[in-house]
């Protein structure tokens, strides 16, 4: 692999893991703002 | 949800970031390669910075016992254990093409390691617990002793490694770093540290609103939950 | 104060005699570890004699939680309480379950160590220095096992997650251990590690007592 194709790897795998857990995160926040407007 | 001031702040400096990473010109020793080090080592410094920010909101819950200060801690272990993992893994990916192998038993990296599984025994005893005092000061007095043996670890596995003279993962503190290299990592620094503080920010309050329900949930105890054993001190 | 410690701590070590947890459970499975090494990484007997040590000290870590972590050390919270109202110091208790848990892990090295010199056939310039390596090391995993088991007391799933926490703030106890324990195989210097082990105990020494009052007074 190219050393591009390393560096690729590297941000892909940084930039993919922070997006999914941010987006998680705010998920999990949406769900409970919901469920206290239902309370 | 709206997108607060934080989190505008994140997204700016991480783009500022990510370009700079991409535009700077390759090093002169290791090529392109070197542009890994722009999101390992800002991952590597947030791993040790979350760590100190657990350590201290441990402290400050054992002296106040105010949970703001525990639900910091674990929201900093937590933002920290993702940014340990990321540490491990752009390292990781870096060694492969340079020294053949995904694991070079480097001090730096063994070290990593050994804090991210610490983050790991840390944020499972406090999924153990459902009440909150108990969950905080439990977690304080590990988030104290864990924090603390860091250095010691780092000692003893430098003094390990330090006998067989082994490949560095980085040189960030290189000398002849030039200066438009140099601008990138701190960016890139200063771009993962905003975004830390917005994800732990977030972090918190979640934990804030999971503790909140979790106590209006107990006002509907189920059938003899009244009656308990008796105890010395406790909450009353 | 050394009354107490001393009668909780006849009082926890005869508990694990009558159980025998220690010697007739956790010894035979660390000395079936020891046995199963050989079969899955092969019968090479140089390479077998030279890792022998390393391996031993790897399994007294492992498997020395699960000594710090025997029935016989679980308090109750009901029987805590009763202590604390018949006026025992926290501090005590933690000193005397600290030093029932030593006892048994020294006792403990011994029997791996036998069958570890039996299949291994490890060689060192000196054997002597294992009379302070082994205390020095049992010393310390006691007391991260003695902290860990009252930081997770009351919990259900306890032994996993108390080893979780125990061995990564051991490696410090592992590599003072092993490394020692090589420099005496080859014939080097080890006070470095014997070193880094007295200050490791020193440490672990001082956070238990500083924690043991803020644990036992944590809410139920």
């Amino acid at each position: 692999m190219s050393d591009w194709g390393w560096v690729t790897f590297a941000y892909t795998t940084v930039y993919l893991t922070l997006g999914i857990y941010t987006i998680s995160l705010m998920r999990r926040q949406r769900s409970f703002e919901q469920s206290d407007t239902e309370r | 949800m709206k997108a607060r001031p934080l989190d505008l702040a994140a997204i700016g400096t991480l783009l500022t970031a990510f370009v700079a990473g991409l535009v700077v010109p390759p090093d002169a020793v290791q090529g392109d390669l070197q542009r890994i080090m722009y999101v390992h080592v800002p991952s590597a410094w947030l791993a040790y910075l979350s760590f100190t920010v657990t350590l201290i909101g441990s402290v400050a819950y054992l002296r106040t016992r105010s949970l703001r200060w525990d639900r910091l801690a674990g929201a900093s272990a937590e933002v920290g254990v993702v940014f340990t993992g990321l540490a491990l893994a752009t390292g990781m990916i870096w060694g492969k093409p340079v020294w053949g192998v995904w694991w070079t038993w480097d001090a730096r990296l063994v070290l990593t390691a050994v804090m991210f599984f610490i983050y790991l025994g840390y944020l499972a005893l406090r999924r153990s617990f459902d009440d909150p005092e108990l969950r905080a000061s439990r977690s304080a007095v590990l988030g104290v002793i864990a924090v603390l043996q860091i250095p010691i670890v780092h000692f003893s596995v430098t003094w390990w490694r330090g006998l067989h003279q082994p490949p560095t993962v980085l040189r960030p503190d290189n000398p002849q770093i030039d200066s438009p290299l140099l601008f990138a990592l701190l960016m890139s620094v200063a771009a993962f540290t905003v975004l830390f503080a917005a994800l732990v920010s977030r972090r918190s309050n979640l934990a804030a609103m999971q503790d909140a329900a979790g106590e209006s949930e107990s006002a509907d105890p189920t059938a003899g939950a009244a009656i308990t054993p008796p105890t010395v001190g406790g909450t009353s | 104060m050394r009354h107490q410690i001393a009668t909780l701590m006849r009082f926890e070590l005869r508990d694990e005699l009558r159980g025998g947890e220690v010697g007739l459970v956790v010894v035979p499975f660390a000395v079936v570890a020891l046995l199963t090494i050989p079969m899955a990484v092969g019968i090479d007997t140089p390479l077998l004699e030279r890792i022998g040590p390393g391996i031993y000290w790897s399994i007294i870590m492992l498997f020395g939680v699960l000594v710090t972590q025997r029935q016989s050390s679980a308090t109750p919270p009901a029987a805590r309480d009763m202590l604390r109202l018949a006026g025992v110091d926290p501090a005590a208790r933690f000193a005397a379950t600290t030093l029932a848990t030593f006892l048994l892990l020294l006792a403990f090295e011994i029997g791996a160590g036998l069958a570890t010199v039996a299949l291994y056939s490890p060689t060192l310039d000196s054997w002597w220095p294992l009379v302070a390596l082994l205390p020095l090391a049992a010393a310390g995993l006691a007391m991260i096992g003695t902290i860990a088991g009252n930081i997770v007391s009351g919990l259900e799933t306890r032994t996993s997650l108390v080893a979780l926490i125990v061995v990564p703030i051991a490696v410090p106890l592992l590599l003072g251990a092993a490394q020692a324990t090589e420099g005496l195989r080859v014939g080097a210097g080890i006070l470095r590690w014997v070193l880094l082990l007295a200050i490791v105990d020193v440490v672990l020494a001082v956070a238990g007592v500083l924690t043991a009052r803020p644990l036992e007074e944590s809410p139920r």
